[in-house]
């Protein structure tokens, strides 16, 4: 579904990402892990062409995607939730949602009312302003947000970042959830719980390079490397 | 104390025009960042446009009813080919370049109108329907204010309709909360810009149009409507409409009760409520935080 070839991907002249390369197929949920600052962020904004790369490749369902603006990108089917939620707080729950409806190519038929059977807590507060909302439910709505879009492929980056037990667990499931639906997902995460419990595929990143690639079943036995590498 | 009411309204009849050309200029400047200088060149051709059109037409209500239309129409086709042609071809480049590149238009502008309708003041009659006064306790207030005051209403309105209720306006205002996301779901984001680019263009030239009856057209009100447009964008807040419509009031009012109190230092006023928003709030009256 997503290959990236050899991506370096820079800041004006900070250069971040070095020869990333990675696999998603399709259905399947990829994990990256690290450190703050190592690059995650980063190598999902240049897939999402927000911050295009300087050299490599990109392919979305076969297609070149690199280069191409994000509402291109996200029109082909890749959905974006960023990092520190970013919804629109002087909008509703459902204008939130509004902004975003669009029919993706290969998308899954999403509405309103499905997100709102994913997230039922947003139900309760569908015409509240979003940013009268918990961190939580915030985090709710941007995944509800990006799913507006019919996305047949999700980013997410770190999207159980700062929040509390019971909120982590309750969006793991959302994800999950989504994963079964068919879903495929590329997460950024900074704990390794979380990655066993959601991703079949594991990249760990250092440093803007991966470091460490696995699969889900190779997790328990690498366990020392990858920690390794998350450790400061 | 009618004198005062009746300056106080004749303030409030400027400050809708105001507001009318600033809601564009705040609506451009919260989507594509651009302070855009050009706004005021929009203004002063809707004026000599709105002369040309009554000229043509007769200096009655058909005449006055057509530069309506016409005048913001010419102007907005004029933006629109400004941003797809020059604007969007440096969005991506720091935005000084933007700067210079709406000043550089004010310019080529100005020598335009000069070529096209000379140095001369020129004055575009009111219809006569409009001509008249009506009284207020006794007073006379000009119809045509009255006219203004309705118009700038209706505007306010219209825009506010169309933020809070239509698709359009509420990806404008996400837009204006975090352009690059919005990018990112999935919104044509050259469309969006060039719409509101072309919308904020309309209202300038609506308030040129409107405008033109009043006092006299020539080269320079450009410069005078940009820089008060300025202040009542950094008044109500950048992005901000409802604020735009606070901020022009205040202008307005202060301006003409300025001129009452200090003729000579009327223009001060505008100043001393700029310093004073940008001191006790930054962000504007009703502005967010960055
Ligand atoms: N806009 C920017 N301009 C310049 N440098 C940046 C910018 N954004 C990020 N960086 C730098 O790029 C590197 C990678 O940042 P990135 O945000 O991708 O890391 P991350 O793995 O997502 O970290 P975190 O876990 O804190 O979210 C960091 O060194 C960061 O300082
Ligand atoms: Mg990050």
């Amino acid at each position: 579904m997503l290959e990236c070839d050899r991506l370096h991907t820079y800041y004006g002249a900070a250069h971040v990402l070095f020869a990333v390369s990675l696999n998603v197929a399709p259905g399947t949920a990829a994990c990256i892990l690290g450190r703050n600052g190592v690059g995650k962020s980063t190598t999902l904004r240049t897939v999402m062409g927000l911050t295009p790369p300087r050299e490599g490749s990109i392919l979305f369902k076969g297609r070149r995607i690199d280069g191409l603006p994000a509402y291109k990108v996200a029109r082909m089917g890749l959905g974006y939730v960023p990092e520190d939620r970013r919804v629109f707080a002087e909008l509703s729950v459902e204008d939130n949602l509004l902004v975003a409806e669009r029919q993706a190519e290969g998308g899954f038929g999403w509405t309103a009312e499905r997100a709102f059977e994913v997230f039922p807590a947003l139900q309760e507060f569908r015409t509240r302003l979003a940013g009268f909302l918990s961190g939580g439910q915030q985090q709710m709505l941007t995944i509800a947000r990006a799913l507006m879009g019919n996305p047949s492929m999700l980013l997410l980056d770190e999207p159980t970042e700062g929040l509390s037990p019971v909120m982590v667990k309750t969006l793991e499931e959302a994800i999950l959830s989504l994963k079964r639906e068919g879903l495929t997902m590329l997460v950024a995460a900074q704990d390794m719980h979380f990655a066993a419990k959601v991703a079949d595929h594991l990249y760990v990143m250092n440093r803007g390079a991966i470091v460490y690639e696995g699969q889900r079943a190779d997790m328990e036995r690498d366990a020392a490397v990858i920690q390794s590498h998350l450790v400061v | 104390m009618t004198d005062v009411l009746i300056q106080i309204l004749s303030g409030v009849s400027r400050g809708m025009v105001l507001f009318i050309v600033a809601s564009g200029l705040t609506l451009i400047f919260g989507v594509l960042r651009v302070a855009n200088f050009a706004h005021g060149s929009f203004y002063m051709v809707a004026a000599f446009v709105t002369y040309t059109v009554t000229r043509m037409a007769g200096g009655g209500m058909p005449g006055f009813l057509a530069s309506l239309v016409i005048a913001p129409l010419c102007v907005a086709a004029l933006g629109a080919a400004i941003e797809m042609l020059l604007l969007r071809r440096i969005q991506h480049r720091d935005h000084f370049y933007q700067l210079i590149l709406t000043f550089a238009i004010t310019l080529i502008v100005a020598d335009g109108v000069k070529m096209i309708w000379g140095r001369d003041y020129r004055s575009v009659p009111r219809p006569q329907l409009l001509e008249g006064s009506i009284s207020i306790f006794g007073s006379p207030f000009p119809s045509y204010y009255v006219l203004l005051i309705v118009i700038g209403l209706v505007i306010a309105l219209a825009l506010r309709l169309m933020l809070e209720r239509t698709r359009f306006g509420k990806t404008l205002r996400a837009a204006v909360a975090d352009g690059e996301m919005v990018g990112a779901l999935g919104v044509n984001v050259p469309l969006l810009y060039t719409g509101v680019f072309t919308l904020g263009a309309w209202l300038a030239g609506l308030g040129g149009a409107l405008a033109a009856p009043v006092g006299s057209i020539a080269i320079g009100i450009d410069n005078s409507i940009i820089i008060e447009s300025f202040a009542v964008v950094i008044i109500g807040g950048v992005g901000s409409v409802s604020g735009a419509l606070v901020g022009a009031l205040v202008i307005g009012v202060l301006q003409a009760i300025g001129i009452m109190v200090a003729p000579r230092l009327a223009i001060a006023f505008i100043f001393i409520a700029l310093c004073a928003v940008l001191l006790l709030r930054p962000q504007g009256l009703l502005g967010r935080r960055a």
